[in-house]
């Protein structure tokens, strides 16, 4: 899921953050876009119990409408257990059937039984660009409570975002997912998508990639085997913009590690030295700012690294090389208890050895998993430390989740031979 | 009986025996010199020793002999069973002398030795022959050590004084509780509860775990062999086997073979539930058993491949997980998914 998703989940009620007055303009909006909107809800066959609910909005008089993939993900990944409906302001309510889905940008598009000829919205012409500032607002059913507009403020795109998503400054709550961003003349700008955990700085899937999915050849598969070729997308476009062009490097103590395009990851710093103890450490953690959202409790499409430079000669070799130790081994797919098969993961499968590159000896170790769901695709993670000086080492470690074997052992190659001494 | 050693004096012609008569603690009660073989045991006054056998005592092995077999050894031979259903005609058994072993005839027991039997061979010294009465002195000292040198690897910042005095006191109570329960049993089954010996055998324990586990995770270290790390619990196993062996010795003079027996059946159950335990909690052990501790950089004897070694050797791990997609995890319910 993009880092905080707004609505899909079965909503644990909390207490509704209350919606800025709309403007005249807003109220016009909603006015003219209640025929357009629609609820999506999940529920299960057995019961007919909800199980996720979302917004979701028309775009043709035949009931073409669309909302986000992870609204709708549990129809995609078991349709033996789950359906859809909708239900619109009026509360008629009908069947959902899935016609595509975009998992990269967390999008569906699906159509609504029995509302043809039913009011629409414009979509805004893609030679219009939005200017930041400029005034928008968002459609949906927040936490359940009944269709809303949210006026807000366009901030152009996110930075350090592999995938173009729009920096909406207004309110989004849970059950918003999937509903639309409008500009003043009621033209869908975007799609709500996601929250950031900020007060009010949230997500929004751009029109192109709506537009992408509208002209996007038709597939008569739409289950999870769907989903793969996606992901192998997904993970060569990630994958070329981490290694086209060599790795950003970074002194760290007397070492240089590979740190990340900073129009792309995001890192950060810390240091812990203090002096009254014998030791000090400091470290640099990169990670993508988003990942691919599957289902509750899977996610893939992601990658981060670590590094910590660690030095304490008054500990000597071998209180040194224990506290070393202590921090090598917790490696993403063999720590926490993931040793055992999964769902979407085999068990991990491991291999290590001294390695030597650039007059720097590490202790490596490799982990890999198998994705059991999605064909060719694995997670991986590298853990090193060198082991060539008795009382410094520098520690690295990397996790990649959703790659292809190849690009994934590309990946950790580079990254460890971005590593090593310099003085 | 086997394993027993030729006895000094013991000279094939010395027909001289004892026939000791002991308590349940196997404190002597009478000794009786015998100066011509074979002795006759039995209820009749026409044996040369008399057994008075309680009525509420099992009647068979009333009746024995002690004599001197063809090898030059002493044996008793024992009427065990008279005529029965079972065993018509009566049934015996043998068994060679142990002047350390006691016997049960007609409810009484019994022990044989022989003019050369030196008085001051004790079943301690059997079981610690080198390390003395007083070994508790540095075998307590030494786990405290041991243990105190693993709080201090891990100490790295310099204040965990009471960590050294937790660990301390942890290692001593469990010392305590441990060497407490076997003394009991010594106490139940002898005159002495050997407690001290106890205690010196579980504190040797203690520092060969500490000291072997240590020697292992750098010799996995040094060598570039992370597999090894697995075989800990056989360490541990071995270890607390060889340690049941001892308090087993102290506790009831178990035949060697028995208490051999008996030692490798505990370490063994060990090791089984620790490798159990271990595959259930890790899956395949072998897969992810990658090294866990580092050394200084002067303990690596294993050389350094290159990168492009390295990744080509990673290259086995794709097959090998592709080949575990089929492995379900367990509990989940696979009921409804087309994967079925």
């Amino acid at each position: 899921m993009w880092s905080c998703v707004v609505a899909a989940t079965a909503l644990a009620q909390t207490p509704a953050a209350s919606l800025p007055a709309p403007s005249p303009a807003g109220q016009r909006l909603f006015d003219a876009a209640r025929d357009k909107l629609v609820q999506i809800r999940i529920l299960t066959r057995a019961g007919s119990s909800q199980s996720t609910v979302g917004s979701g909005f028309l775009i043709a008089p035949d009931g073409t409408a669309f909302t986000n993939y992870h609204v709708i993900s549990q129809l995609v990944l078991e349709p033996q257990r789950y359906r859809a409906e909708y239900v619109r302001v009026d509360g008629k309510r009908g069947a959902v059937a899935l016609l595509g889905f975009d998992v990269i940008h967390d999008l569906a598009m699906v159509r609504l039984a029995d509302v043809s000829g039913a009011a629409h919205f414009d979509l805004r012409a893609a030679n219009v660009p939005l200017q930041q500032g400029e005034k928008i607002f968002s459609l949906g059913n927040p936490l359940d409570l009944g269709f809303a507009i949210s006026e807000g403020t366009y901030n152009g795109l996110v930075e350090r975002r592999l995938y173009d998503t729009i920096h909406f400054t207004g309110a989004l709550n849970q059950g918003m997912s999937g509903g639309p961003a409008v500009d003043e003349a009621g033209r869908v700008i975007g799609v709500n998508v996601a929250g950031t955990g900020g007060e009010l700085a949230n997500l929004l899937v751009p029109l192109r990639y709506v537009r992408a999915l509208i002209a996007a050849p038709r597939s008569t598969v739409l289950d999870k085997t769907a989903i793969t070729p996606q992901l192998i997308t997904h993970q060569d476009t990630l994958i070329a913009a981490l290694l086209d062009k060599p790795f950003p490097q970074q002194a760290l103590g007397p070492t240089t590690v590979a740190i990340g395009d900073d129009k792309l990851l995001r890192c950060w710093g810390q240091s812990a030295a203090k002096p009254d103890k014998p030791y000090r450490s400091e470290s640099i953690r990169c990670a993508l700012q988003s990942s691919l959202y599957i289902e509750q409790n899977f996610n893939t499409g992601s990658v981060s690294w670590d590094h910590t430079f660690r030095f304490g000669d008054k500990l000597g070799g071998w209180r040194f090389s224990a506290w070393n130790a202590r921090s090598f081994m917790t490696s993403s797919l063999l720590g926490q208890g993931n040793l055992k098969p999964t769902r979407y993961l085999t068990r991990p499968q491991c291999h290590e050895d001294f390695v030597t590159h650039n007059a720097t000896t590490f202790r490596v170790a490799v982990c890999v998993r198998a994705h059991r769901e999605f064909e060719g695709l694995f997670d991986m993670n590298v853990n090193a430390s060198t082991v060539d000086r008795a009382t410094e080492a520098l520690s690295s470690s990397l996790d990649v989740r959703g790659v292809t074997f190849a690009n994934g052992n590309r990946l950790l190659r580079s990254f460890l031979e971005a590593s090593s001494w310099t003085k | 009986m086997d394993e027993i050693a030729p006895l000094p004096f013991a000279a094939a012609a010395d027909a001289v025996v004892f026939l000791e008569a002991l308590d349940k603690h196997d404190g002597l009660i009478a000794r009786h010199r015998f100066d011509r073989l074979p002795v006759m045991l039995g209820e009749g006054y026409g044996s040369d020793h008399i057994v008075d056998a309680e009525p509420a005592k099992d009647r068979r092995s009333v009746a024995a002999r002690i004599s001197r077999a063809g090898d030059g050894l002493l044996w008793v031979t024992a009427d065990d069973g008279a005529a029965n259903f079972w065993a018509p005609g009566g049934m015996t058994r043998s068994w060679r002398v142990d002047p350390d072993q006691s016997f049960m005839l007609g409810g009484h027991r019994y022990r044989v030795r022989t003019r050369g039997y030196v008085a001051s061979a004790r079943a301690s010294a059997t079981v610690l022959p080198a390390l003395g009465r007083w070994a508790v002195l540095w075998a307590l000292p030494l786990a405290l050590a041991s243990g105190a040198i693993v709080t201090w690897l891990g100490d790295i910042d310099g204040e965990r004084g009471t960590a050294y005095i937790s660990g301390g006191l942890v290692t001593l109570g469990m010392l305590a509780v441990w060497s407490g329960v076997w003394a009991t049993l010594s106490r139940l089954t002898g005159r002495a509860s050997h407690f001290l010996a106890h205690v010196s055998l579980a504190a040797l324990a203690v520092v060969a775990v500490i000291v072997l586990d240590y020697l292992f995770d750098s010799a996995a270290f040094a060598f570039n062999l992370p597999s090894i790390q697995r075989y800990d619990y056989a360490l541990v196993g071995i270890i607390v086997g060889t340690l049941v062996w001892c308090h087993a010795r102290l506790v009831t003079r178990l035949q060697a073979r028995t208490a051999v027996v008996s030692a490798l059946a505990v370490g063994g159950a060990l090791f089984a539930f620790q490798a159990l335990t271990a595959y259930t909690a890790r899956g395949n052990i072998a897969s992810t058993a990658t090294l866990t501790e580092l050394r200084p950089p002067a303990l690596r004897v294993a050389t350094a491949v290159s990168t492009d070694t390295f990744f080509e050797s990673s290259e086995s791990l794709k097959a090998n997980t592709e080949a575990s997609r089929p492995e379900k995890p367990e509990g989940f319910d696979f009921g409804s998914g087309s994967d079925e």
